[in-house]
């Protein structure tokens, strides 16, 4: 390697040196919190018993279980086809409305599988639950999910 | 070393240097997919191949950048970076398949050119944790792909070993853009803070090493000769040099490699003209200085590489006074033979 060479190796690591790590940094803390529940299969997790709500598509089958008392909920979501994207988020809204920056952030789907992802309970307001499926690569609503009457 | 061009010279080192390749990413993708498939036995296909992939190749790239860097602070390294070009390619193309299947995943079931959604799917470049992430990955990918067509010496020698290198030392923006592509992408879906300290880990450890090598290069290009005489400077005792070495020295501005061989101190320009290699550093075989990267040679009395090979670099004027060696810093065209000065 000649002088020159050297020196602009230098210059380089050292700029790298400074920059990578305020980046690397930066980029950590701005990790959305909470980040979204991934890939809890329904096989590790006990299922509650009692079927609230139910909603069936040629995609997907969506139940929406509870305990007894209905003090504790889930949402079971199994995928019947493989979805068109590789992985989705579920929200969960106050209003029914597809705006995720105020949405409720519940969990991540890949394109198979089955998963169920805790709800809390003060969650389902109104006797309502309004969910929606969001491709977060090309930024898309795929589906608005509405279940009504949960505490009947 | 060669006088024409062939695809690959193959040798037996060579050979050896791809296997262990070979040998290694078989069983890292045989264990990625092992253990994916045991802990989410769900996964599918492109998903396994994208991430397994992805992974392998970000572990290349900072194999590849630590090479350099080691080789200079520990000679015990050089037989990494003698096939280093090799490793190069594989790590472009495990990023290639990483690349071509992802963008098929994610932008290639719709009416929009994969091209185009991966540029217009996600226009968030005001945003840091919802930034297009992929065009990074894309813009690293490019970089590696010219990179990896142009490896080859024929290209060396055609495009000038100034735009070579120059060209090839992108390579540090596209590190720089595969770090990002990581961490504005699968790091902002993670809550398990493991990725993320592996990554700054891989960064500490590269720049370390850079900066370290750096420094010790420094060291001796700033070293000052106290001792003048007629165009010569004092640089070291004759017994600091042993026989079929060298020892390098930077008097002005460039680094002159004095060798000894066959009782006699010859001086030539420390640069071998294949791609920039320390000549100092390596030995005489078979009368011969041998690079220490790639084994290009030159003969001690005139810099020139032995027929048919046409290289050539500069040569010096060295003395040897009462055990003392005195070099002079001009050097003569390329080439050009000198007698040497018995010790």
């Amino acid at each position: 390697m000649i002088k020159p060479l050297r020196k602009r190796h230098l210059q380089i690591w050292t700029a790298i040196a400074m920059l990578l790590p305020i980046a690397i940094i930066f980029s950590w803390l701005v990790i959305p919190n909470p980040v979204p529940v991934k890939m809890l299969s329904a096989s590790s997790i006990e299922l509650l018993p009692v079927i609230q709500a139910k909603k069936e598509t040629n995609q997907y089958c969506i139940n929406i279980r509870s305990n007894a008392d209905k003090t504790n909920w889930q949402l079971e979501w199994k995928n019947k086809l493989a979805l068109t994207v590789p992985s989705a988020d579920i929200y969960q809204t106050e209003d029914g409305s597809t705006d995720i920056t105020k949405a409720q952030l519940i969990g991540r789907i890949e394109a198979r599988g089955d998963y169920v992802f805790p709800l809390k309970s003060d969650s389902i307001q109104n006797n309502e639950l309004n969910l929606v499926l969001y491709d977060f690569i090309h930024q898309t609503v795929i589906d608005l999910i509405n279940f009504k009457y949960l505490r009947r | 070393m060669s006088a024409s061009y062939s695809a690959v010279g193959w040798n037996r080192q060579k050979k050896i240097y791809d296997w262990l390749i070979a040998g290694f990413c078989i069983g890292y993708l045989a264990l990625f997919i092992s253990l994916t498939l045991l802990f989410n036995e769900q996964v599918t296909f492109e998903t396994l191949l994208i991430r397994s992939t992805s992974t392998l190749a970000v572990l290349l790239l900072h194999v590849i950048l630590a090479i350099g860097p080691l080789c200079r602070l520990n000679k015990k390294f050089l037989p990494l970076l003698y096939n280093r070009r090799h490793l190069g390619v594989t790590m472009f193309s495990l990023a290639l398949i990483h690349g071509a299947f992802s963008t098929f995943q994610f932008h290639a079931l719709s009416n929009t050119n994969p091209f185009v959604s991966l540029f217009t799917s996600n226009t968030n470049f005001g945003s840091l944790p919802a930034f297009p992430f992929q065009a990074l990955g894309f813009f690293a990918l490019i970089i590696f792909f010219l990179m990896a067509i142009t490896s080859h010496d024929f290209w060396l020698h055609n495009l000038s070993p100034k735009v070579w290198k120059t060209l090839h030392m992108f390579v540090y923006l596209a590190y720089f853009l595969v770090v990002m592509h990581v961490m504005l992408g699968v790091i902002q879906y993670e809550k398990n803070p493991v990725f993320v300290i592996i990554i700054f880990v891989g960064a500490a450890t590269l720049i370390t090493l850079h900066l370290l090598a750096a420094f010790k290069e420094r060291k001796v290009d700033t070293a000052s000769f106290a001792l003048h005489k007629e165009g010569f400077v004092q640089v070291c005792d004759v017994h600091e040099i042993a026989d079929c070495r060298a020892k390098i020295f930077c008097i002005d501005k460039e680094r002159i490699a004095v060798y000894r061989h066959d009782n006699k101190l010859y001086a030539i320009h420390n640069v071998c003209k294949h791609q920039g290699g320390p000549l100092g550093e390596g030995k005489i075989l078979d009368g011969c200085i041998t690079c220490p990267w790639h084994g290009y040679q030159y003969l001690p009395h005139n810099g020139q590489s032995p027929p048919p090979f046409k290289e050539k670099v500069s040569t010096y004027d060295v003395r040897v006074l009462e055990n003392r060696v005195w070099l002079n810093p001009t050097p003569y065209p390329e080439g050009t033979e000198r007698p040497g000065s018995p010790i």
